[in-house]
């Protein structure tokens, strides 16, 4: 079975076991949101399975307060949205209107949001704005998934609690089946970490390949791997290092196309801390041919 | 030619039936929204006083001037209709609510205890859900959309009634909703309640005119505009028509009014009510 058929097919479980109301921008016309909905259709190929599925207006805020009304009226409801990018027009939604429903056991139904992420370097600036990390702060109110494989993403469909969920799913990592290589990549550069040493330091963090990371970044450099949204003990731990090796100068190097921008969080947490620490921040945007440019550099 | 004449006559005979039950609607109503409307003021009055009395700074939005419109709505709603209001949701929560209710809505205001929502959302989000208030939001233009996904829940001929304002409407949420709410036929009426204000402009000074009855027509969404906010029956006809449409059809009712209370700038005609009642000290 194809990815996109596995992940197409959990999705309609979803839909159908969870008595979901589906909808979304062209969801039911082929090519069914990068053919994440189908299996929501017909043997017609354009017909909604249930009567009450809909292809929705061209609406981003109005489609995600709609899910949230839902929810407060105690339907379960599944929007699919074909990238990240559309979703920051209802900022307002996951913003104001979450913490609105805060207390009182306001939310009743669940409301799922299956999103892509198109976080491959041929979307250019598209992929340069669809990373997972530009939500990591509303996980605080509601609940954000970032899969990176089909299994992940079935796990991710396994919860469904009263409230708001986003699924994300890489397009990268989940459509070419590169499955997320954490440990792999934990195992890789974490003794690097661990070695840091001198007065100035390189932080790396998102997913620059290791031929990069060789040619451009100092060889002496310290990596630093941000392990997970939710997961904060990691800085903790860099915290640590930091004050026991003193470093004068620390440069954080982001890829910006990549799924996860850290490079701000690394950035405040270390003010607060009040280290005596130059820190600079260089953003980096993977290309095409799979190279990198630097694109911004600031301290 | 016969046909379209018969599709004329059978309009007007419904219209004209339509009207007749307005009209019993208003007979039978008048007193009670006559008495509501006073409650109405009588409890945002006293909310002013206590806000003056305990010095209070907290954001409290009255709705002086909106009472009939609130009054005619609670004496019209079925016991399945919900709610999805802004910040200057006041009025609907008092006429909504049983008097037992009225002193919990008083101490809501002041974030007390002892109140509708335990103190925890204060004026502007306020919302007794028991009377069908579902939601409210003190962003602009923020209520509507959720209150469209309210009204795809409804059952047994429910219909949400989403308030918003003459503010509001110049957001890109309220057109995206009246489209939405259309090609989804969703049973909801909105209340655009047209003060001349948005905060401290009025119309005049900051857009063009909205002529939302042409707004409401290239969309197929029903109309009705109250033009004298004073006259309950224009109130409650108009509105006993539009709550019967919208199980069907969308529709927008435009109510004209003037919202009391507050100061008056010494240079300009702005008031400061949406800032509730300015202490005299």
């Amino acid at each position: 079975m194809k990815i996109i058929d596995n992940i197409a097919s959990h999705i309609l479980n979803y839909a159908v076991s969870n008595n979901c109301q589906v909808f979304g921008q062209n969801l039911f016309k082929p090519s069914y949101i990068s053919g994440l909905g189908k299996f929501l259709v017909k043997k017609d190929g354009i017909t909604p399975i249930k009567n009450n599925w809909f292809d929705a207006t061209n609406s981003e805020l109005t489609s995600i307060g709609y899910g949230i009304g839902r929810a407060i009226a105690n339907q379960n409801t599944l929007l699919i949205v074909k990238q990240q990018d559309f979703l920051y027009l209802a900022n307002d939604q996951f913003v104001n209107t979450i913490i609105n429903c805060i207390g009182e056991d306001f939310l009743k139904g669940h409301f799922r949001i299956i999103c892509l992420i198109s976080d491959l370097p041929k979307e250019g600036t598209q992929a340069y704005s669809n990373n997972i990390s530009l939500f990591s702060n509303l996980a605080k109110e509601l609940r954000i998934d970032y899969c990176f494989s089909v299994d992940s993403f079935k796990e991710s469909l396994k919860f469904s609690n009263p409230g708001l969920t986003i699924s994300f799913l890489s397009s990268e990592y989940t459509y070419k089946s590169k499955f997320f290589t954490e440990n792999k990549f934990i195992s890789t550069y974490k003794n690097l970490f661990s070695n840091g040493n001198g007065e100035y330091w390189d932080i790396l963090v998102g997913f620059i390949p290791e031929k990069y990371l060789k040619n451009i970044i100092i060889k002496k450099c310290s990596i630093f791997y941000p392990i997970n949204v939710g997961d904060f003990k990691w800085l903790e731990e860099l915290e640590n290092k930091l004050k026991i090796k003193a470093p004068k100068e620390i440069t954080i190097h982001e890829s910006s196309s990549s799924n996860f921008m850290f490079a701000d969080h690394i950035y405040t947490f270390l003010k607060s801390k009040n280290l005596d620490i130059k820190i600079h921040i260089k953003n980096y945007r993977k290309k095409q041919n799979g190279s990198f440019s630097l694109i911004k550099q600031r301290i | 030619m016969y046909l379209d004449i018969k599709k004329y006559l059978r309009k007007l005979l419904v219209n004209l039936k339509l009207n007749i039950f307005a009209g019993i609607f208003y007979f039978k109503n008048k007193l009670f929204i006559i008495e509501s409307s006073k409650a109405i003021k009588e409890i945002m009055l006293k909310i002013s006083s206590l806000k003056i009395k305990e010095k209070s700074d907290l954001p409290i939005h009255l709705a002086i001037g909106h009472e009939n419109l609130s009054a005619t709505i609670s004496a019209l709603k079925n016991d399945d209709d919900s709610f999805s209001l802004t910040h200057r949701n006041i009025h609907f929560n008092i006429a909504l609510s049983k008097k037992s209710d009225y002193e919990k809505i008083i101490n809501e205001t002041l974030l007390y205890d002892n109140s509708i929502n335990n103190g925890n959302y204060g004026c502007m989000t306020m919302r007794s859900r028991k009377n069908g208030i579902k939601y409210t939001s003190s962003i602009l233009g923020n209520n509507i959309s959720v209150g469209l996904g309210i009204a795809s829940t409804n059952l047994n001929n429910a219909v949400t009634w989403i308030q918003t304002g003459d503010g509001a409407i110049e957001e890109g949420a309220f057109y995206e909703a009246i489209v939405f709410a259309k090609s989804r036929n969703l049973p909801v009426i909105f209340i655009i309640e047209n003060n001349n204000w948005s905060l401290g402009s009025s119309i005049k000074e900051r857009r063009h005119e909205i002529k939302i009855k042409y707004l409401s027509k290239s969309l197929g969404i029903g109309f009705q505009q109250i033009k004298n906010i004073n006259s309950i029956f224009e109130i409650s006809t108009k509105i006993f028509k539009a709550r019967k449409r919208a199980i069907n059809n969308p529709q927008i009712i435009e109510v004209n009014l003037k919202t009391l209370g507050g100061q008056k700038s010494s240079t300009r005609e702005y008031q400061s009510y949406h800032c509730g009642v300015i202490r005299e000290d």
